[in-house]
């Protein structure tokens, strides 16, 4: 071919090709040792039905224990296969899993594997050949746990089909936290978990104040969830890992749309050439628009507030002379995302992906109130009275993340990715009050006050991942992460009082190397290890932290495996409790600066102990994790009348957590579900808080209990329900008055707040149920329909979320406000 | 045959029937046990405790808490405590009043002076609360802006001279280091007392006791209109510890985040704290 004839698409390739020749032939002298009598396969497995790649797809060779698993684009390599017939097992959750025989000797090109969805447990024709989950798989390493996103419709939901949601399910995930979307996990809180979309990190995950997740199911393949011990490449955090991947797109036109009492959403993947796909998807709610059942019931539980609230004058009733004009005001709430991925394949080797993320939420409560002649706040016939009130919350996040991944050599896989994300929290509630002289219009009177804060997150990434094959038996993982971050936090109180206000810069540099596979595998090809360090450098308080990680699984027969971890994790932001007895807590994010804000360290040690068979799997683990570093915010100790010195409003300090899960899980049949039972126990140690005694932390709980079952009646009819149990968690109460008398002659009555988390909440308990229909659409019935009623707290418990108490009243009043209470929803979807 | 029927039927139903089961064993057992773990047993010791030096010990009063939901707007006095005094070692065991919670030391030897060190312990019901305070020493140069105050003749010169009641003289103190003292003016008391203010004026305005709340001025002017008597009066300047500080720093209680009142008391709730003065008397007389 001419030069001048290259396509540029063959120029990219070219330029990538040479690039790669260089570190090819390095990798290849390295694997000089290698018994080349044996064979080396890779290749992609894709879905068959959209070409989608499938990451974290487990293939095996039949009749041995060896066995390898796809990257996140779908590539796999095994090395030392045989130079002979040899069978595959691929599998992958949702799909049908494929027996594959192949003749290693005759392969000249990577194997292009398709697998096919489970569409149905009645189809007779499908042979199962190995093992076949649905919507979570746990058994895969050690505190690792696969979902399907696709399948986690079939769960009951309070109005969206949700992957934080679903993994709540989990044992050892808090599923009794209907107020966040966040996980809690082993004892950690949401902001110790990394959560990753397409590699960049997301830092808040709530819609509606976090009665959903930001992630829309529709437009993620697949989620890896890390409990614990989790391996070098991952860094950062100290709880947990949530690695989610975006759908790239289908190779052929298609979509879906949904619609359920809430919101709305549509998918589309679009084929751009051969090579390239495109996917976006939308969701958003209508709750501005038309204010269903379901809305009003979430809202009133959010806010305690009624949704169309009576007509009210503000501030207050009026104490005389005319009242304030009156309005009745309806707040204006809504939530939207957008994911875009996409994909470009300029050669068989390099993947080039673009993924933009926006999701964002938003509440406005304002009222203007105009009031004529009044006497409200001491004013009369003579005064007019304005006031106005702005109360706005918005939140949300902005990511997009770019990244090549190349097969150098067959052995050899990297990632470069550059990523950015931001997260914004804006709260700002302001009332004004002015009261001017009916005939002179002169102003007597003027009020400001209300609280305003204002947090901001910007994250700037860099991160290389490499991994080399370097034997049948040993992986080599090694690579780089550069992260810079801005924070900036405003807390200013009544206009003028400023409790906090924050704008820091911070940036971390981490090295990792790891190393997996069986380092005896003739002795004892059972054991499989994985090594690894982390090397991390943070510039805010210019110290280098070593994290050693390890995993051990032994096979003691094809059924039982004993597993093992242990790691060392750092966390150099943390989102700090911003406590509020009255009125529940508030949160922000800042940098860790050694002073206020420790860098927070956790030591992970894990054990456990699992028994599978081609139908069940039973599981239990233990843990026991030093946690450092902790941080809380409390303005429960300051002064009032003096100025605020914001040092002396952080307390820091270390803790506990420990516990033991136990799982039961029917994989496959018509009926699959799990039963899940954690008993935990999590321990804060404050210097400053409590008189420096021990107390359980906010998501202490120690017993949780989860049932889920999924029922398929027939093809075209699904059943499902959970029910969670768990004990109360802690929360501080204010508890006795008591009155001093001062020397200057005056009684002064005090409230004394109790013990720190002190009080336990009821046990929390809540039965969900769904039932699915499903059916073909059109003549060809090439698309399909779902139509979906799902009723949430069935029995209608009244599980308290937290206590609210008005000191103005005497005796003091106690308000329970409850989780959301038996609320029905119905959807209808369209995949096409 | 039954027994076969049910077990086709159960067979058949088997999806249903076991999860229903386990959902009922494990509500019936995890729901049969629901406990709420609302501890409301708070029976806190609140201590208002003070010491002056050169004085008797006799301003110690006990109660407790008033837990919410009670009716009670005071709280209960605590009379049968085990109160002492510990200074230097030496232990003075003071006696209860038997009725208001107030306790006394009844006996001549203990002297509270500057600099002195007190731990107040205290045992009731079980409980076991101590508190430390120290004496301060008296304020720095209080003085007096002049050895009299004058004050109008209202009745004989007539409403005119009203205005005259806002002339102030002033008490001084040294106060480089901006601590709190406050300010106590009292007045000798008289068979046949003669008010400032025509009996007219006084039945509208009312007491005139006078104790300032704590500043961290160097100074405190006194007008006349805070005055009741014509004679003989003391200006009283009191220094005060950081305890006492801290709680008048904190009278307000923020509903927003419920502050928690700062206390020196350890097992309990409250203030002991220490005081010292200087005493200067001046007289109030009519022009």
């Amino acid at each position: 071919m001419d030069r001048s004839m290259k396509t540029p698409e063959m120029n990219i390739a070219c330029r990538l090709n040479r690039c790669g020749l260089l570190l090819g032939v390095v990798i290849s002298l390295g694997m000089s040792t290698e018994a080349w009598a044996q064979q080396t396969i890779s290749g992609t497995v894709t879905d068959g039905s959209s070409g989608e790649t499938l990451p974290y797809a487990s293939i095996l060779l039949e009749g041995t224990s060896r066995g390898t698993a796809t990257n996140v684009d779908g590539y796999f390599v095994m090395v030392g296969v045989p130079a002979d017939s040899v069978v595959l097992l691929v599998s992958f959750l949702g799909y049908t899993p494929l027996r594959l025989p192949i003749d290693t000797r005759t392969l000249t090109e990577p194997l292009a594997i398709e697998l096919e969805p489970i569409t149905s447990s009645f189809e007779e024709d499908i042979v199962v050949v190995a093992e076949r989950y649905q919507m979570v798989k746990a058994a895969e390493g050690i505190s690792k746990v696969t979902v399907s996103p696709k399948d986690l419709a079939v769960l009951p939901t309070a109005g969206e089909v949700d992957i934080f949601r679903s993994l709540q399910l989990l044992p050892g995930i808090s599923g009794t936290n209907e107020g966040s979307a966040g996980l809690f996990v082993r004892g950690g809180t949401p902001d110790q978990n990394l959560v990753l979309l397409d590699g960049m990190t997301v830092y808040h995950v709530d819609h509606f104040y976090g009665f959903f997740s930001a992630f829309n199911a529709d437009a993620i393949k697949d989620v890896q969830v890390y409990k614990g011990g989790f391996p070098a490449q991952y860094g950062g955090r100290t709880s947990s890992v949530v690695d989610l991947t975006g759908r790239t797109g289908a190779n052929t036109l298609g979509g879906a749309a949904s619609i359920n009492l809430l919101s709305a959403s549509a998918m589309l993947e679009v084929p751009v050439g051969t090579r390239s796909s495109l996917l976006l998807s939308a969701r958003r709610s209508y709750t501005d628009v038309l204010q269903t059942g379901l809305y009003n019931n979430i809202y009133e539980t959010i806010t305690g507030e009624d949704i169309t609230p009576e007509e009210q004058g503000g501030f207050g009733p009026p104490q005389g002379g005319n009242p304030l004009e009156n309005q009745s005001v309806s707040p204006n709430f809504y939530f939207y995302d957008l994911n875009a991925k996409f994909t470009y394949r300029p050669t068989n080797r390099d993947v080039l992906g673009v993924s933009f993320y926006n999701g964002q939420d938003h509440l406005d409560k304002s009222r203007d109130l105009f009031g004529g002649r009044g006497g409200a706040f001491g004013g009369d016939a003579t005064q007019n009275i304005e006031s106005d009130l702005t109360d706005l919350t918005d939140w949300g996040n902005v990511g997009v993340s770019g990244k090549w991944s190349r097969q150098w050599h067959p052995r050899f896989y990297s990632n470069t990715l550059v990523a950015y994300s931001s997260y914004f929290s804006d709260y700002n509630r302001d009332a004004f009050i002015e009261r001017r002289d009916a005939d002179t219009d002169s102003v007597t009177f003027s009020n400001r006050f209300g609280t305003l804060e204002d947090n901001r997150v910007d994250d700037f990434t860099f991160r290389l991942d490499n991994e080399w094959q370097i034997r049948s038996e040993r992986k080599l993982s090694f690579g780089m992460q550069y992260t810079a971050s801005d924070i900036r936090y405003d807390f200013t109180r009544d206009d003028t009082l400023q409790v906090l206000n924050r704008d820091q810069s911070g940036q971390q540099m981490a090295f990792y190397l790891q190393t997996s596979g069986r380092p005896l595998p003739r002795l004892l090809p059972s054991v499989t290890v994985t090594n690894g360090m982390r090397v991390s450098y943070y510039d805010q308080v210019d110290d280098v932290y070593m994290e050693p990680r390890m995993s051990v699984s032994i096979g003691l027969t094809d059924r039982i495996k004993l597993k093992g971890a242990y790691g060392e994790f750092n966390q150099f932001v943390a989102r700090v409790v911003n406590e509020n007895v009255t009125e529940g807590a508030r949160d922000f994010w800042l940098l860790a600066d050694g002073d206020d804000v420790g860098v927070q360290t956790a030591t992970h040690y894990i054990a456990g102990l699992s028994y599978e068979t081609g139908t069940w799997l039973f599981d239990a683990e233990a843990y026991h994790k030093d946690l450092g570093g902790l941080t809380e915010f409390s303005l429960r100790f300051r002064p009032t009348r003096t100025e605020i010195n914001a040092d002396e409003l952080f307390f820091t300090g270390d803790g506990i957590a420990r516990g033991i899960e136990f799982l039961a899980q029917k994989k496959t049949g018509a009926h699959t579900g799990w039963l899940s039972y954690t008993l935990s126990e999590v321990e804060h140690t404050f210097e400053g808080l409590n008189d420096g005694d021990p107390f359980p932390a906010l998501q202490d709980q120690l017993h949780e209990l989860k049932l889920v079952n999924s029922i398929e009646l027939s093809q075209e009819w699904m059943l499902s329900f959970t029910w969670t149990y768990a004990s109360g968690k802690p929360y501080t109460a204010p508890e006795s008055i008591y009155t001093i008398d001062l020397l200057d002659g005056t009684q002064q009555s005090y409230t004394h707040v109790g013990s720190k988390n002190g009080q336990r909440l009821p046990a929390y308990h809540r039965l969900d149920t769904s039932l699915q229909y499903r059916f073909p659409i059109g003549y060809e019935g090439d698309a399909s329909g779902q139509i979906a009623l799902s009723l949430f707290n069935l029995y209608n418990r009244s599980n308290v979320w937290y206590k609210e108490y008005d000191l103005s009243e005497s005796p003091v009043g106690v308000t329970d406000y409850n989780f959301l209470g038996f609320t029905p929803n119905i959807s209808f979807r369209v995949d096409f | 045959m039954i027994l076969q029927t049910f077990n086709a039927w159960t067979m058949k139903q088997q999806p249903f029937l076991m999860p229903l089961a386990l959902w009922m064993c494990a509500a019936s057992v995890l729901t049969g046990c629901d406990s709420t773990a609302d501890d409301d047993s708070d029976n806190l010791v609140v201590v208002e405790a003070f010491l002056y030096a050169g004085e008797p010990v006799d301003d110690i009063q006990l109660e407790r808490t008033i837990p919410f939901g009670s009716s009670d707007t005071v709280g209960v006095p605590i009379n049968d405590a085990f109160v002492r005094l510990i200074q230097d070692g030496v232990t003075y065991t003071l006696s209860s009043s038997g009725t208001d919670g107030r306790y006394a030391y009844v006996g001549d030897d203990l002297h509270v002076k500057a600099a002195d060190v007190f731990t107040l312990d205290i045992t009731y019901d079980g409980q076991h609360i101590t508190a430390q305070t120290t004496v301060p020493p008296p304020p720095d140069n209080v003085q007096l802006s002049d050895n009299a105050l004058i004050v109008p003749d209202l009745e004989n010169d007539g409403f005119g001279s009203f205005g005259d009641l806002r002339d102030f003289f002033s008490v001084t103190w040294d106060n480089p280091s901006n601590e709190y003292h406050y300010v106590v003016i009292r007045s000798e008391a008289t068979d046949n007392p003669d008010y400032i203010l025509p009996d007219f004026v006084r039945g509208f305005i009312g007491n005139f006791e006078l104790v300032t709340e704590p500043t961290t001025t160097n100074f405190y002017d006194i007008l006349p209109l805070e005055l009741e008597f014509i004679g003989q009066h003391e200006a009283t300047v009191y220094r005060i510890n950081t305890e006492y500080a801290e709680l008048f720093e904190n009278l307000e209680q923020d509903s927003r985040d419920l502050n928690e009142p700062p206390t020196n008391i350890e097992g309990g709730l409250g203030i002991f704290s220490a005081f010292n003065s200087v005493t200067i008397p001046f007289d109030v007389v009519r022009d």
